[in-house]
């Protein structure tokens, strides 16, 4: 016992201080390989690694309209798919000597980065990726073609200050990113209280199921797909955005009779998507398989469901196109998101409202709606196949 | 010094202590961790307890109150709209719009103005049909309080239900800014231009456009306007349904949050806030407002910390409202505290209930345990009757057995251990007394041979001297017998008147007294040459008689006083007659000799028997013999007489005399008092005393 005694004190002396450097290890390991893929630029990875983009031509043909869409986001996903399909349209453009070619994205920013390189001529976007384009390049915003919620899904029903270290995947640059970061600041939270994770919208529900995040940001669908899936998912939060239709400051300045015709070919999606439930199910059909063939794999969600939550948005109001001058005034919330945007590093600090204004036309929707015949604003031919003037 | 930690000395436990302490606490970690993961769940994990579950289901609930109630309000206004847009497509009214218009126009240009001009077409058949049509509209919807046309090019009510207000203009001047268009819509609070007690109605607004039948392309616009009051429909359709609880209210705030409906509560200085006047800064109010959907913890505008669901309903892209449902926090989160006091008390109840029932278990299974430890100290305190009770057939049962049967083997050996120690005692003591009695004996003989020796030596010397002194006497013997001889003859021969008589009677004594010494000189020599054979039984009264009449004369010369007395069973005893007679003798001869200048002379005899022996005490009230002379009175030649008055020999001859006959002498004496000598003389032959 004079012999083992010694041996059986040492050894657990010796299993207490394993475990104890053992814990200590894995508490470092964690935080130091925890992934962060914040002080990466997600935007230059992803484009430079994105096999689907680097298939796109742009022809440099002037004549050849391109339009950059985004399929995932509701509901301007069924406006620029009804638009793909608009006879009305494509006979206008036909007449003068022009056509459009549509290219899909997956977010408003990497429709930026095309057209600042100018790739592209027309976008569509959320609010923030549209005030960042008119922060950084030249665009005119014609109209409004969004009004809904982009939403933060978590894998339960908590509290927004809940979300404190926690890991939650975005869309660098959109929406949902812009919504995310006033959230966070609403509850007293920023970016460095929490771990954010840039993905792309469609990765989201897979990840969040499989607990790599424990929440994300995003637009629709893919917050009610992942309800859809996931029964203890909730939303804790929304955020009311814009989405605009907004074209090139080149473009439109020497195409303006074909700028018209665009956007009185907005108008008329949305009126015809609201004029009926079949219409508003058949364009929520075109943007289900736009989406599919975009990501590579089936949207979790119904065109029915689609249509329901397009319905929630602007495609269910009345009064939608055109943007209200009340909207551009310092009290409006564009305005607060633009300085929200300054603060947050996301624009550049010394871009000025006044200057950010003059991007936005709105009288060139009043004077459309104004001229509801010579527009045909109530005329409808959606017998276009979409697909062949997609990229 | 105790080895014991402090605390341990400090709080000793006992083991049902320590059982009750260890189990216990065991029972409280288990007990704790049980109800806190069943109330907070376990982190990192998908479990997450009942506090988690609780306020989750407090959230959904607020939150599926504030759904439905946004639900409702934009159903609401929804079908509201769709009524105004029933009403602004409808044939009957564009056509009578159309119609009134031209009649007013008519009027005009004949030069009526003002309320002539208004009374003339309060009279026109076509006022009064549209004017009942919209009446109907009222009645059969029964939510608009006023219905009413404005010609958007003069801005004058051209139709009305409220007739009052027939060629007014309108006082909401932001409907022509916000009514530009067949699509859009006005919404909108304001203070009611009806009512005198300041009420606020709700306007809701839609363009009327109408061909115009000459010029097709121009277009008639009109304004059609309804009153909706607030109170009728709108608070009704916040605060009706469950879910709010007692302190829950919902509220209503336009984009720029000026509330839309009263408040339940009056503001944090007690003061209502109006609708359109008071503008909310609470959080949840402010998220309602700019667009934002979620549900918060915060402060209301009383500054009460609540739970809100807030909401915002888009009607148009513009017009925009933010609904906030809230309850108090303490309300909502009532069932949890319940819950968490619950938990709590359950835990508290079940802890204590174990405690309670692990200290019964532990008594129950320390006790035979103590029972042991007390039978233990009695058997240590050697109380061999104590027993450990067997309570049971279990572990401690069997131990309470075998301590038992311990206990017998102990007592046993014990036992045995006593008497072997007993025996062994005993023969220890035995031999010990053996041993001691050897030692005594070894002693005595020890000390025998040592007075042997000493006796031997001193008879040697003695022996020696004796020889000497036989020698000497005898060849002093014949020349002092020669001069007594011749002492005599001449004392026969000569006148006792002649002064020759006197010398010769002095020469006579003289040699007498050398013929004494002589003669006791033989006599000590004779003591260490002594013959069994002169020994016979006599008395020592008759021995003492004898000697006391041959000192009669100087008895009664000293006026000695004797005292003498004579044990009546005195035993005659073994002696040599003559050599007694001399002890005697030299005995009295020495009282005599200490009593001669003494007050008291008195001279004691005293024999009696004394066991084996006869004691023979001879004393005097003489001077005394000095203590330090004491040890050395019966040495040869010691005297304390004058040089020529004694020998020195007396006492050294008589206690040769009484060891002779293996007898003992004793000396006491006190100067100035007297002395005592006892002497035991055996009363059988010497050698047959011990038989």
């Amino acid at each position: 016992m004079g012999v083992c005694k010694p041996i059986m004190v040492l050894s657990q002396k010796n299993i207490i201080s394993a475990i104890g450097i053992l814990l200590i290890a894995m508490a470092i390991a964690f935080f130091i390989f925890s992934k962060d893929d914040t002080d990466i630029e997600p935007l230059m990875k992803i484009l430079s690694d994105e096999p689907r983009y680097s298939t796109y031509e742009f022809p440099k043909d002037s004549t050849i309209i391109k339009f950059g869409t985004q399929p995932l986001y509701i509901p301007t996903g069924l406006i620029s798919e009804t638009i793909k399909r608009d006879m009305i349209l494509k006979r206008a453009l036909s007449e003068i000597g022009m056509k459009l070619k549509f290219y899909p994205f997956l977010k408003g920013d990497d429709i930026n980065f095309f057209l600042d390189r100018g790739h592209l001529d027309i976008g569509i976007s959320g609010d923030m990726p549209t005030l960042k384009a008119a922060a950084t390049s030249d665009i005119i915003i014609t109209n409004l073609v969004q009004k809904g919620f982009t939403s933060i899904v978590a894998k339960k029903f908590v509290l927004m200050d809940e979300l404190r270290r926690k890991r939650i995947g975005y869309a660098f640059g959109s929406n949902a990113h812009y919504s995310l970061l006033q959230a966070l600041t609403a509850v007293g939270l920023d970016e460095n209280d929490v771990h954010l994770v840039a993905m792309d919208v469609y990765e989201m529900p897979k990840r969040l199921n499989a607990g790599d995040i424990y929440a994300f940001s995003a637009w629709e669908p893919t917050p009610s797909i992942v309800l859809k899936q996931q029964k203890d998912a909730a939303i804790i939060h929304r955020n009311l955005n814009s989405g605009y239709l907004y074209f090139w400051g080149g473009f439109s300045s020497d195409h303006n009779i074909a700028t018209e015709y665009i956007v009185a070919a907005t108008i008329r999606a949305i009126h015809w998507i609201q004029s009926s439930n079949e219409n508003l199910l058949a364009a929520s059909n075109w943007s289900k398989k736009a989406s599919e063939k975009l990501t590579g794999t089936n949207l979790e969600i119904s065109a029915e469901e689609i249509a329901e939550l397009a319905k929630k948005d602007i495609l269910g109001m009345r009064q939608p196109s055109h943007i209200h001058e009340s909207s551009l005034d310092k009290e409006s919330s564009l305005y607060k998101e633009f300085e929200f945007l300054k603060t947050v590093g996301k624009i550049p600090v010394s871009t000025d409202w006044e200057q950010m204004r003059k991007s936005f036309d709105i009288e060139i929707a009043k004077n459309i709606l104004a001229e509801p015949l010579k527009y045909k604003l109530n005329e409808y031919d959606y017998t276009g196949q979409g697909d062949q003037d997609e990229q | 010094m105790s080895n014991k930690p402090f605390l341990k000395n400090l709080f000793p436990l006992s083991l049902q202590s320590k059982i009750v302490l260890y189990f216990g606490l065991m029972f409280i970690i288990v007990i704790t961790l049980i109800e806190v993961v069943k109330f907070y769940g376990v982190p990192f994990t998908n479990f997450e307890g009942e506090y988690r579950a609780l306020k989750s289901e407090a959230l959904g609930k607020l939150n599926l109150v504030a759904d439905l109630k946004k639900e409702r309000l934009q159903r609401w206004i929804e079908e509201r709209n769709d009524g105004m847009d029933v009403i602004a497509q409808s044939t009957l009214v564009k056509n009578s719009i159309k119609q009134l218009k031209q009649i007013i126009q008519k009027n005009v240009e004949q030069g009526r103005k003002g309320d002539q001009l208004w009374q003339a077409v309060k009279k026109e058949q076509i006022y009064i049909d549209l004017r009942n049509h919209l009446r109907l509209i009222k009645s059969t919807y029964g939510v608009y309080n006023e219905i009413e046309i404005i010609d958007r090019d003069t801005k004058l009510t051209i139709a009305t239900t409220y007739n009052p207000d027939l060629g007014k203009k309108i006082q909401e001047a932001d409907v022509y800014a916000n009514i530009t268009n067949i699509d859009d819509i006005y919404i909108a609070l304001h203070k009611d231009p009806h009512s005198q007690e300041g009420k606020f109605v709700l306007i809701i607004a839609r363009l009327v456009n109408i061909f115009d039948p000459v010029d097709n392309s121009k277009i008639i616009s009109a304004i059609l306007m309804a009153y909706i009051d607030p109170k009728d429909f709108i608070e009704p359709l916040l605060h009706t349904g469950d879910g709010l609880g007692q302190t829950g209210e919902a509220l209503l705030v336009d984009k720029n949050r000026n509330i839309l409906v009263p408040l339940k509560h009056p503001l944090s200085d007690g003061k209502r806030a109006m609708p359109l006047e008071y503008q909310i800064t609470a959080k949840p109010a402010t998220f309602a407002a700019r667009g934002e959907e979620g549900i918060v913890i915060s402060k209301d505008y009383r500054n009460v910390p609540v739970l809100a669901a807030f909401r915002h309903i888009c009607f148009t892209p513009e017009l925009r409202w933010g609904l906030v449902v809230k309850r108090d926090l303490t309300e909502v989160f009532a069932l949890l505290h319940h819950s968490r006091s619950y938990t709590i008390a359950v835990g508290v109840i079940g802890i204590l209930s174990a405690l309670l029932f692990i200290g019964l278990v532990a008594g129950k299974v320390t006790s035979p345990i103590k029972n042991m430890t007390d039978i233990a100290h009695r058997v240590e305190n050697d109380d061999f009757t104590a027993r450990a009770k067997i309570t049971s057939s279990d572990e401690l049962g069997f131990l309470a057995e075998s301590f038992n049967s311990m206990i017998d083997r102990v007592e046993n050996w014990k036992k045995q251990l006593e008497q072997q120690v007993y025996i062994r005692t005993v023969e220890l003591t035995e031999e010990i007394d053996h041993r001691k009695l050897a030692e005594e004996k070894l002693e005595r003989t020890y000390k025998k041979l040592k007075e042997q020796s000493a006796l031997l030596a001193q008879t040697e010397k003695m022996s020696a001297v004796g020889t000497l002194v036989a020698g000497t006497a005898h060849e002093l013997n014949n020349p002092i017998m020669g001069i007594l001889n011749f002492a005599e003859y001449c004392m026969k021969h000569t006148s006792t008147e002649d002064k020759l008589y006197t010398v010769m009677q002095d020469i006579e004594n003289e040699a007498k007294r050398c013929a004494e010494i002589v003669r006791n000189l033989l006599t000590f020599s004779h003591v260490e040459q002594d013959d069994d054979n002169v020994y016979q039984k006599e008395g020592l009264a008759t021995i003492v008689e004898r000697v006391l009449k041959l000192l009669s004369y100087r008895i009664e010369k000293q006026r000695i006083e004797v005292v003498m007395h004579i044990a009546d069973d005195t035993p005659d005893i073994y002696m040599n007659s003559n050599a007694i007679q001399q002890l005697i003798l030299n005995l009295t001869g020495n009282a005599f000799d200490a009593m001669e200048n003494s007050d008291k002379k008195q001279f004691g005899v005293d024999i009696c028997r004394k066991g084996k022996f006869v004691q023979i005490t001879i004393s005097d009230t003489g001077c005394g013999i000095a203590t330090e002379s004491l040890n050395s009175i019966f040495d040869p030649f010691f005297t304390t007489k004058a040089v020529g008055q004694g020998t020195g020999l007396g006492l050294s001859v008589s206690q040769g005399i009484v060891k002779m006959h293996e007898g003992d002498i004793i000396c006491k004496s006190e100067e100035g008092e007297g002395t005592k000598f006892t002497i035991l003389l055996p009363i059988e032959k010497r050698g047959q005393k011990n038989e």
